[in-house]
């Protein structure tokens, strides 16, 4: 009979639950944090249990992460979110040595080894350059949804705008500046995509890079960020499934360790 | 005005406008007959760079009943010099400041220019620049970060110095980072906590920022403050306890380095 886990990962923007039996992911949720961290997390971890048909009492073993992750009274134990990446994202993609991922509030670079286990790292976050904050300022001030931004980003018109890289507030005037000289949606979107791949790179070079390479989080959704990245690396930027859910998936695998471990204690 | 002026520069009969075209904002000075006849702080809006500049010396020229043909020499300086539609002497942005505080505060040897997207030091005696330092990487440092803490406090930001030295003690901010600091002040007030307080805060993690700045270009006395936000009078009074000096503030603080600008095309007549 195969043990139920659960990893649960409470970021800044949004919460996340992966629950695994055996190998198998059996179900997910994610919501937006909110201003309650232990509030968001019980209803969290309540939509994953519904979406499969669970409770609570069945999970053996829960392991949190993420900025949230003390607030989560459930939790038998909690793990950085750099390890949990790493090995969310190296369980999913074996081959993957370095990740990028870019949450909304910072971007960490993580070079990791082949059991997923983190050996180089290098973050960001005292600046919204770089950051999904970035994104989301230039997609807000052009009214363009998210989830468009990719596509857009990559059917250019006349040529990208240039966009500051290094400020996230100086970037949006560069944006206003742009639209009231009649550039258009796209060219804007495809400079604030060249001006944060400029940024990533930077933070990538600090840790160095080795292939396979991994984009995780919000971003890795951004098809006009992952043509960029794969044009300046020269090498495959892969993204796994729903590269949200990495975090609370590398806690759910160490919520399976820590069973083991537990197991063989017993 | 009561100037000191060079007598020297104003022997010629001349008119001349000198500009400032800084990011949001453009300045227009028109000198002549020995004085600085008239000035204009135009906001840009909705306006190119190049219509802006057209436009403040368009205003500037009307002020002072002149027509624009009778301009003799336009000079330039700040972020946008490069556009203007006309033949102009572009002028560097630490000799314009420098000269410029020189004809309203002689004595001043270090001065202080906070932009909305630039803050600039320079340290001079008499008009000459010799070290200077900018920031125009990270909008903490800049103008617009006072400008964000007043749209979310709901203040006017003309008030947003004196709200700010009603508090009696300050909140101090976690971030830096213009845009996370305003998440975090947005969080501060759904907390209740009080927001000259949290402006107080604010102002006080601000003039820490520019205090190096004033550091790397050697901090001698008399200094000054120019720029829009050299009229909030938190944001002076954090620097004066930070510096340990009191700081001086010419009377028209907006348009120092456009007076400066033109002076530099007086000075340059010749050519």
């Amino acid at each position: 009979m195969n043990d139920l886990v659960a990893g649960i990962d409470i970021g800044s923007l949004s919460a996340k639950v992966v629950i695994m039996c055996g190998d198998e992911i059996i179900s997910s949720a994610i919501i937006l944090t909110g201003h309650d961290s232990v509030k968001t997390s019980t209803q969290v971890m309540k939509l994953a249990l519904q979406n499969c048909g669970r409770e609570l009492g069945d999970i053996n073993c829960i392991v949190s992460t993420g900025y949230g992750r003390v607030n989560v009274p459930f939790a038998q134990g909690n793990v950085t979110e750099i390890s949990c990446h790493a090995r969310g994202n190296q369980y999913l993609l074996p081959l993957v040595r370095t990740i990028l991922d870019m949450g909304g509030q910072d971007c960490k670079a993580i070079r990791c080894n082949e059991y997923g286990r983190v050996v180089g790292f290098a973050m960001n976050d005292k600046c919204a350059a770089g950051t999904g904050r970035y994104l989301e300022r230039v997609a807000r001030l052009l009214n363009v949804p998210l989830g468009e931004v990719g596509p857009k980003s990559l059917d250019l018109v006349n040529g990208p705008v240039s966009i500051d890289s290094y400020c996230a507030v100086f970037a949006g005037n560069d944006v206003i500046r742009a639209l009231r000289e009649g550039r258009h949606v796209n060219d804007i979107l495809a400079g604030a995509a060249e001006a944060i791949v400029k940024r990533i790179l930077s933070l990538i070079k600090k840790v160095g890079i080795e292939e396979a390479f991994c984009l995780s989080g919000g971003v890795a959704k951004n098809v006009g960020i992952v043509k960029r990245l794969e044009r300046e690396l020269r090498m495959k930027v892969n993204t796994a499934f729903e590269p949200q859910l990495m975090g609370s998936l590398g806690a759910a695998l160490f919520a399976q360790d820590k069973l083991i471990g537990l197991k063989r204690l017993a | 005005m009561g100037l000191i002026c060079n007598s020297r520069i104003f022997s010629k009969k001349m008119i001349v406008a000198g500009i400032d075209a800084g990011a949001n904002r453009v300045k227009a000075v028109i000198l002549g007959e020995n004085r600085m006849l008239g000035a204009i702080t135009l906001d840009a809006g909705k306006q190119s760079a190049t219509q802006a500049i057209t436009e403040a010396v368009s205003q500037a020229t009307a002020i002072v009943s002149i027509n624009i043909s009778t301009i003799d020499r336009f000079a330039i300086t700040g972020k946008w010099r490069s556009n203007a539609p006309f033949a102009t002497r572009e002028v560097s942005d630490s000799l314009s400041l420098a000269r410029g505080i020189n004809w309203f505060l002689p004595s001043v040897r270090t001065v202080l220019d906070i932009g909305s997207q630039k803050t600039l030091a320079v340290s001079c005696v008499n008009g000459v620049p010799f070290k200077s330092q900018y920031s125009d990487r990270c909008a903490a440092g800049n103008g617009q970060y006072l400008e964000m803490v007043a749209e979310i406090l709901g203040v006017n930001i003309d008030e947003l110095g004196k709200f700010s030295l009603e508090a009696e003690s300050y909140i101090e901010l976690q971030n830096v980072c213009t845009v996370f600091a305003e998440s975090e002040i947005i969080t501060l007030v759904h907390e209740n906590k009080g927001p000259r307080e949290i402006a107080r805060g604010a102002h006080r993690g601000l003039a820490q920022r520019l205090y190096p700045l004033l550091l790397s270009v050697g901090i001698k006395p008399d200094i000054a403050i120019v720029g829009g936000i050299s009229k909030n009078v938190c944001l002076v009074r954090e620097l004066e306890e930070l510096i340990g000096e009191q700081l001086m503030i010419p009377s028209s603080p907006d348009i120092v380095s456009a007076l400066g600008a033109g002076l530099v095309a007086y000075e340059n007549a010749s050519e």
